[in-house]
């Protein structure tokens, strides 16, 4: 489908407010151009197709002018224009719709787009990239009631491929928003070491790091990243580095703690990673700073068990233990680690970029935190909401006063109007339905009632109370009456007429109701009808419903008997929408023919007048 | 599903119509319009009284007549019990006589007394209507008290028998009584004698989960009680009872007491109003009429200008 180019008188406007310049607007596939009738007033305008994002209309009400925004991606900039009337814009509404449909198209050649379009007629040429045709097909096949749809309306015909997923944007749309999965955060699992793999045979120690792991370090272990960051690309390569991080890991695992050190007085970089971790510190008295401040922690310290001798877990046993003892340069137990690796996971910010490498993760990470620190350095004022905290957790509660109710009240303005007006108005209104007591006065009727109540005699039994041939009549009327009622008006009676239909009538049934669903939406939307194509489009559509209407009274008339009451209910609201629509469709027919034949009529003195002339 | 040992122990209150003037005027019309005279209505609702407590010995009965300007108890099976009983010891068959005899007898004297109201306040125009709202605060009341004591207690439900038309001025009160009974969860049931259907008490069984019915053949009273409202609370559980088919949930308006389709709520209170009012007659909302229209209207027109 080779897209002709539109040619339409426009006047663009600058701004919503303006008169706008008259000129001439030009869509073709290349883009949008409009050139100013009087190449002084204004400067011609070339947005190219690819530009443009997507283009708004104003409503059709007559009196009113016609508008259409265009929109484009350069810079967010838009383009008003405005129509001499409605019946000129369609041309260029639809013309701007084809150029956004081709645009989707991505960068296929024009001439590529019309062949594959020759081949494959039923696809209106609308041909798509990939990306968007997956996920079309995929919505088909998780939905097979769409796929059905989309066989019947689609593939008989009726809708063109773009105008069934024109109503359905925004099932493609959360399709695309499906795609950008939720982001991964940390594991929460410990991996705290790496665990080397020892080769029994050999004396080679093993260790694998994977980027991951690598940023897990990282973050956990501020020492090594800062080591990571000073010396890798200038002291040392990045694979030294990290045997020597292993070493280091090593040692320390296998409890040799004093060669651990000894190594670490030789080698500088070594010592590095068994250093006490100032950064961890640091950033440990930032937190204290937003700790409730009425918890005393220096009060729990007595109940911390873990700093003593002998209580507490110790990563690995004995040989720690005795290193505390020793008040040796590393305290590191494994609270300290969980406490740790804990915040880290909290803190869960997963790096955007891909982990790929080490020098990569260590860079990103390093951005990551420079943009936490400056936002702790933004809130300088901490000292000061440190205080307004403390007086905040420090209130006393009862010195506040009572807590606002969570409700209002309902204060009635005027009690005793608001009773007394249940009385008063009472006797004004009364007599409106006093028929009865027009007839009868009220003291006649008093009299009549006492009498009867002193002719009353409870001692009297009556025998039988209620005459037997009553007291039948009333039970079996009672019964029809409750198993009728139960029958057809249910709280949930509709559901259940649905469920106990046979699968196959249901299903027909569903599908029935689904197809017209759409077909009507079709159908409305396409009016007005201003242009030929979309009275093509409603006609077809009209005659689409038409065997819809067929195929119902068809299944009406094959079901079941004792379901065939029940199904007529149910397609009852579908047949009223669709006469509705054949009503409106018959009526626009109607009005069309007259005002053409109006038209003719009105034509008809010119004529006449002509042919005078020539005569 | 747990069952209660007093799951079915019902304490039923009855609420019995005995406007005189709805019942003497029907009685001049010769039973034309409703079908039932009134000795025949008593009758029956006595005969049902002694249904309920034969159904269960440990059932209780209130009754609670319904004038059209007073009502008052007549009967309360827990008051009455040690009289009862000290009968009983006399003659099996005294019992049921006797309780029949009571609620006569203080039937008798409630006419009297209503009949001294009306002549006190000859107000012609409402005697037509019953004072439901009362009797029906009245036994919200009662029930409270007994729900109030100690377990367990019977379950308690209401059941109005009514003859005489809705007195749209007590929609409020009514009302306001029916939404505390659903609170409470005490269904009422509403057995409806007279020409039309009751809006109220159709309103009053669909919120509160009871039964509405306006029997066909009103002379056959007796049996549709115990076919249908003697059932108590657990039975109805598996029973299928009728089913209304719609309710008239119309209401009246608070300014003029009027039966409307369609009026006027306040946003704070929810007041019905039959016509537009500048502050709202119970809580002073003032309704200020902004032109929201006209602004929106002015903004849209403002462009192509």
């Amino acid at each position: 489908m080779d897209m002709p180019p539109v040619t339409v008188r426009a006047k663009f406007l600058a701004n919503p407010k303006d008169t706008g310049i008259a000129g001439v607007l030009m869509i073709n596939v290349q883009g949008l151009k409009w050139t100013p009738n009087d190449p002084t007033s204004g400067v011609p305008l070339d947005v190219k197709s690819s530009n443009i994002t997507t283009h708004q209309c104003s409503k059709e009400v007559p009196g009113k002018k016609a508008f259409m925004k265009v929109l484009t991606d350069v810079e967010g900039r838009s383009y008003m224009f405005e129509f001499q009337n409605y019946d000129e814009r369609a041309p260029a509404r639809d013309a701007v719709s084809n150029v956004l449909a081709r645009n989707k198209v991505g960068g296929s050649a024009p001439a590529v787009a019309s062949a594959s379009s020759a081949a494959k007629p039923t696809h209106g040429g609308d041909q798509l990239d990939p990306v968007e045709m997956g996920r079309r097909m995929k919505l088909l096949q998780q939905d097979p009631d769409l796929l059905k749809l989309h066989q019947q309306l689609v593939g008989g015909n009726v809708l063109s491929e773009v105008e069934f997923w024109a109503t359905r944007k925004n099932l493609l749309e959360d399709e695309q928003g499906g795609a950008q999965k939720q982001r991964t955060g940390l594991r929460s699992a410990m991996l705290a070491d790496v665990r080397p793999l020892t080769d029994g045979r050999s004396n080679k120690v093993t260790f694998n790091l994977t980027p991951e792991i690598i940023h897990q370090i990282f973050a956990e272990k501020p020492a090594v990243h800062r080591a990571f960051l000073m010396n890798v690309p200038s002291k040392m390569t990045e694979s030294a580095f990290w045997t020597k991080y292993c070493r280091a890991e090593y040692l320390y695992r296998t409890k040799n703690s004093a060669a651990a050190a000894a190594e670490a007085a030789e080698d500088e970089d070594l010592a590095v990673f068994t250093r006490d971790d100032d950064i961890i510190a640091e950033s440990a008295r930032h937190k204290i700073q937003r700790v409730d401040p009425t918890l005393d922690m220096a009060a729990d310290l007595n109940d911390d068990y873990l700093s003593l001798p002998g209580h507490g877990v110790l990563r690995d046993g004995a040989k720690e233990s005795v290193e505390m003892n020793e008040g040796g340069a590393r305290k590191r137990t494994i609270i300290h680690d969980i406490n740790r690796h804990a915040a880290v996971v909290l803190e869960g910010s997963p790096l955007d970029t891909e982990l790929k490498d080490t020098t990569t993760v260590a860079h990103a990470l390093a951005r990551a935190l420079q943009k936490d620190i400056a936002n702790e350095a933004a809130d300088r004022g901490a000292e000061k909401r440190r205080t307004e905290r403390i007086s905040l957790m420090t209130e006393m509660e009862d010195l506040q006063g009572p807590p606002p109710s969570s409700f209002v009240p309902l204060t009635i303005q005027d009690p005793r109007n608001y009773f007394d007006s249940q009385q008063s108005t009472g006797l004004e209104g009364g007599t409106t339905t006093g028929s009865n007591s027009a007839t009868v006065s009220p003291a006649v009727m008093l009299s009549t009632f006492k009498a009867q109540l002193k002719n009353f005699q409870p001692k009297r039994q009556r025998d039988p109370a209620i005459a037997p041939d009553l007291a039948f009549k009333i039970l079996t009327d009672m019964t029809q009456h409750i198993a009728s009622s139960r029958h057809t008006t249910g709280t949930a009676a509709e559901r259940n007429i649905l469920e106990s239909l046979p699968r196959a009538t249901r299903d027909e049934l569903l599908q029935h109701s689904n197809t017209a669903n759409e077909l009507l939406r079709h159908f409305w939307a396409a009016y007005p009808l201003t242009n030929k194509a979309l009275i093509e489009k409603a006609t077809r559509l009209k005659d689409a419903m038409a065997q819809l209407y067929n195929r119902i009274q068809s299944m009406k008339e094959n079901a079941a008997t004792d379901a065939r009451h029940q199904l007529s209910r149910l397609l009852q609201p579908m047949c009223q929408t669709l006469d509705a629509a054949f009503a409106h469709f018959e009526g626009e027919a109607a009005k069309k023919a007259e005002a053409v034949k109006r038209a003719k009529i009105a034509a008809r003195p010119n004529l006449n007048i002509a042919l005078d002339g020539v005569s | 599903m747990a069952r209660n040992p007093t799951d079915d122990v019902s304490q039923v209150v009855l609420l019995l119509d005995v406007n005189p003037f709805f019942w003497g005027a029907d009685a001049e019309r010769l039973n034309g319009s409703v079908g039932i005279t009134f000795d025949q209505y008593f009758q029956h609702a006595l005969m049902f009284l002694n249904g309920i407590l034969l159904l269960n010995h440990t059932n209780k009965i209130v009754v609670i007549a319904t004038g059209s300007s007073t009502c008052g108890f007549l009967y309360d099976s827990t008051a009455t019990e040690n009289i009862s009983e000290s009968i009983t010891s006399k003659g099996k068959t005294k019992s049921q006589e006797s309780r029949s005899e009571l609620i006569t007898q203080s039937m008798q004297e409630f006419v009297s007394k209503e009949e001294e109201a009306v002549k006190a306040n000859p107000d012609s125009s409402k005697v037509q209507y019953s004072n439901f709202s009362g009797s029906l605060a009245m036994a919200l009341c009662y029930i409270q008290r007994v729900l109030r004591e100690p377990l367990p207690h019977p379950q308690p439900r209401i059941l109005c028998l009514q003859g005489s038309p809705d007195a749209p001025y007590q929609y409020i009160s009514v009302m306001n009584s029916i939404f505390s009974a659903q609170r409470n969860g005490i269904p009422i049931d509403a057995c409806v004698i007279g020409n039309q259907h009751s809006a109220f008490l159709q309103q009053a069984s669909h919120i509160t989960g009871g039964i509405y019915m306006k029997p066909p053949q009103p002379d056959g009273l007796f049996e549709y009680l115990m076919m249908i409202f003697a059932t108590d609370l657990f039975s109805r559980q598996f029973l299928q009872l009728p089913r209304p088919v719609g309710v008239d949930f119309r209401a009246s308006c608070f300014c003029h007491k009027k039966t409307i389709d369609m009026g006027y709520v306040c946003s704070v209170c929810l007041s019905i109003f039959c016509k537009h009012h500048q502050t709202c007659s119970t809580c002073g909302a003032t309704f200020s009429k902004s032109n929201l229209t006209a602004i929106t209207g002015m903004k849209r027109k403002a462009p192509p200008s």
